[in-house]
């Protein structure tokens, strides 16, 4: 072999070696561990008998999942089946039973959750401190890790029950 | 001679297949699969970071705005 084929050889190997690390660290975009723990936040709700065999997941807002969610279109809860759908205005969201609110801040958050009070609906949202305006469940990054905290208040005024393991896993759990 | 190069281009295709490639590690499906216990030791490896101007829903006094002032 001439040496200059052999040198290119071991470059070859020692770039590729070089990079391997990085090649393979697992890629996790955000939200498409979020669609995960959305699809578990559902499977870990009592749901009402009377739902029918559909369970509307509504995004309300600006999508930050994109295709991620797209996903878990027809995946099942129990004897239901998903259905995704997305929501810019407050008047459609009655037909949905988990509700992801984007981006909840000011009096925006107030008007979603004043607009499904009463109705058998799991709000989730992303936002710091949205459990304690009243959201069901919120989710947070911390150290690049999703943890989620739940509103039992917010909970029972839907009239849905979470399991006991998802609120052993809760970092916190108000009230 | 020939049989080097077959060599050669064996060993690089080797390496090649060997090394892992930048494809996603974890598919939706592979997520759902796993226990929530699991999902929460899971580290993303990307934010999600909207542009300022995609920020839903906007501020109640409306879009933020420049405000241009000609010089005295």
């Amino acid at each position: 072999m001439p040496r200059s084929t052999r040198m290119a050889a071991w470059c070859l190997s020692l770039a590729l070696l070089a990079f391997a690390p990085a090649a393979v660290s697992d890629d996790l975009p955000e939200y498409r561990l979020k669609a995960a723990f959305l699809y578990n936040f559902a499977l870990f709700t009592e749901w009402p008998a009377d739902l029918g065999a559909t369970l509307n997941l509504c995004v309300y807002g600006r999508d930050p999942f994109g295709e991620e969610i797209d996903a878990l279109q027809g995946k099942p809860v129990g004897a239901r089946r998903i259905v995704v759908r997305r929501f810019t205005s407050i008047e459609g969201l009655s037909v949905c039973q988990v509700v992801f609110i984007v981006n909840p801040s000011g009096d925006g958050i107030s008007r979603v959750l004043s607009a499904l009070h009463g109705a058998s609906v799991l709000t989730v949202a992303d936002a710091p401190g949205a459990a304690r305006q009243g959201v069901a469940l919120n989710m947070n990054l911390v150290n690049n890790k999703i943890t989620f905290e739940a509103n039992l208040t917010a909970v029972r005024a839907a009239n849905l029950t979470l399991s006991s393991k998802l609120l052993s896993l809760a970092t916190e759990v108000l009230p | 001679m020939r049989s080097r190069r077959k060599l050669l281009l064996a060993y690089i295709l080797t390496l090649l297949w060997a090394v892992p490639g930048t494809a996603d590690s974890f598919t939706l499906d592979q997520l759902l699969d796993m226990p929530l216990e699991q999902l929460l030791q899971l580290t993303i490896t990307s934010r999600h970071a909207p542009p300022l101007s995609a920020r839903w829903p906007p501020p109640p006094n409306g879009p933020r705005t420049v405000e241009h002032r000609d010089a005295a």
